[in-house]
């Protein structure tokens, strides 16, 4: 366990700055566009519609009028630190190769699954914990610019929408990240458009097999059904519904997709390990 | 004799290319081993076996175990400083230390201490910011702070300026060697560490050509130079590396040679390789 405390340690301090990276972007856009707003309120600029603040909603309901615009909000942030978890779990196994230093860590009593389940960890899921700072301070700025301009003070309707925001982009490294850790065991660079590409090729391959059969079989939509398997997000047009996004056999697809794709490039490195 | 490593019908092929045939040898314990060899002749290769980070065909042992058994544990007697000085570029100095000590049960916090506080490593900088001489020093002094049995060294002091190299193996000496550990060391600068070695082994093209103490090998080996005049007579014995000065004759000759107007002299280990290398 202490081994694995350490690991955890140590890839943070390799790559700390792509963990915040991520968080000074979302900040400098927030800070951004409230200094927009309140100028343009205090300028009483009302033909310009600018974020939240000007919002009009139509929902009868405020809250979930709330509740759907923090989860927007979020829609972008996850966004970024999407971009960022990806960037990291595309080289979680080949960066170090990348730098010549692979050998200085094989040569460490340190067992390979743990070492690999420390890079897991670390690149594909330790940003939710910073999107979930990010999202709590912003869910907080909303709730209190909502009790501004449109009278109520919903701080639960706000982290509901935040809490949605995280658990999809959890879906999102469940499935994606784990997809583009399994990857980087495979390449040894450049994963990302690597991997990208070879499931294109497939799905193109597919493509072409369904045409030459006139479309009497059917193969499966790679993408398609990597999107399916982070399952519901628990949105509707007039509501969320953190119980659906929950509560969802495609959720347990996702686990276990995810589960399968560490073992494998666990599997994978633990080989090249030997032909190094 | 007590062997730390055993090896025994050891061959590895690079797709097409046998980097080492059938390689059989036995490392005792408390010795210093050279292993010498020219380019490309299968050291890396061999000592990236003994380490486990190869596939390879046949045996090998460490303190009589399967190295295939020992998986990571093995790093727990074996340390290993590789040719490029590949520390992670991403980490400080400090960080590196803390990690190393984190992870190695074998580490000995107070050598530790007492090798950093003598050594100028800025702790703050950033291991890639280093210049090649203190990534290398920084490498051997991790090393040195743990408590291994084994320490197996692949050209350590390559590309690193001669004050650098004396300094790499005045502190291997003082600060690793003792009777119960064994140091394997390969490396082209074979002048800078021939007075320390007590053994050497010569590869060439994958094969074991020779594994000897040093001092059988200088007993065996003799350099001869005669005069001009007297060549015939030190051909009758097969001489090696033959060099003409100015009126005399130079050779290196094996066992010993009825010449007696011949100056003896002691041969440097490389030129018993080279020996060595033309005989086969």
């Amino acid at each position: 366990m202490s081994h694995f405390i350490t690991l955890i340690k140590t890839e943070y301090l390799k790559r700390k700055s792509t963990y915040w990276l991520p968080v000074w972007i979302v900040a400098g856009i927030t800070l951004l566009v409230l200094i927009i707003a309140i100028v343009a309120m205090i300028a009483n600029w009302d033909e310009i519609q600018v974020g939240f603040f000007n919002m009009a909603f139509d929902y009868e309901d405020i809250q979930d009028g709330v509740k759907i615009g923090m989860y927007g909000a979020m829609t972008f942030i996850a966004f970024v630190f999407a971009l960022f978890m990806l960037m990291n779990a595309q080289n979680s196994l080949s960066r170090e190769k990348e730098l010549d230093c692979e050998l200085f860590y094989r040569c460490q009593p340190i067992n390979i699954w743990t070492c690999s389940a420390a890079k897991y960890f670390m690149h594909v899921y330790a940003g939710v914990v910073l999107l979930f700072i990010v999202g709590f301070v912003v869910a907080i700025i909303m709730a209190i610019a909502s009790a501004w301009t449109i009278g109520g003070f919903y701080p639960g309707s706000a982290l509901y929408g935040m809490i949605l925001g995280v658990i999809t982009y959890l879906k999102v490294c469940l499935v994606f990240g784990s997809l583009y850790y399994f990857f980087s065991s495979v390449f040894n660079n450049n994963a990302f458009i690597k991997g990208t590409a070879l499931l294109g090729i497939i799905e193109l391959v597919f493509y072409i097999i369904e045409e030459l059969f006139r479309n009497t079989i059917s193969l499966p939509n790679i993408f398609a059904n990597l999107a399916a398997m982070t399952g519901n997000v628990g949105m509707h047009h007039e509501y969320l519904s953190l119980k659906e996004a929950l509560i969802d056999y495609h959720l347990l697809l996702g686990i276990l997709f995810a589960g399968a794709c560490y073992v494998s490039a666990t599997f994978i490195y633990q080989y090249k390990r030997t032909e190094m | 004799m007590e062997h730390y490593i055993t090896v025994n019908n050891l061959s590895k092929n690079y797709k097409t290319v046998q980097a080492l045939k059938d390689v059989n040898l036995n490392i005792p314990k408390g010795r210093i081993v050279g292993l010498l060899g020219k380019n490309g002749a299968g050291k890396s290769t061999l000592m990236k076996c003994m380490l486990g980070l190869l596939r390879y065909e046949g045996d090998i042992a460490m303190f009589n175990k399967s190295i295939t058994e020992w998986k990571q544990e093995l790093y727990k007697k074996v340390a290993f400083i590789p040719d490029v000085s590949g520390l992670d570029p991403r980490l400080t100095v400090e960080q590196i230390i803390n990690f190393s000590a984190e992870v190695n049960d074998s580490w000995n916090a107070d050598k530790a201490k007492r090798l950093f506080i003598k050594s100028d490593l800025p702790g703050d900088q950033k291991i890639g910011n280093l210049s090649k001489g203190m990534k290398t020093k920084l490498y051997l002094l991790l090393t040195l702070s743990k408590d291994v049995d084994i320490l197996i060294l692949d050209e350590p002091t390559l590309g690193l300026d001669i004050v650098f190299r004396k300094e790499f193996y005045d502190l291997l000496l003082g600060e690793f060697y003792d009777e119960n550990k064994t140091i394997i060391i390969s490396t082209h600068q074979v002048a800078e560490i021939e007075n320390i070695l007590q053994d050497v082994i010569f590869i060439d093209e994958g094969r074991i050509i020779l594994n000897e103490s040093v001092d059988s090998l200088k007993n065996r080996w003799h350099i001869y130079e005669v005069p001009q005049n007297e060549e015939d007579s030190l051909m009758q014995y097969s001489p090696k590396v033959i060099t003409k000065t100015l009126g005399h004759v130079r050779a290196l000759v094996e066992g010993k040679a009825a010449l007696p107007e011949a100056v003896v002299t002691m041969p440097n280990l490389s030129e018993i390789f080279v020996a060595v290398t033309q005989e086969k």
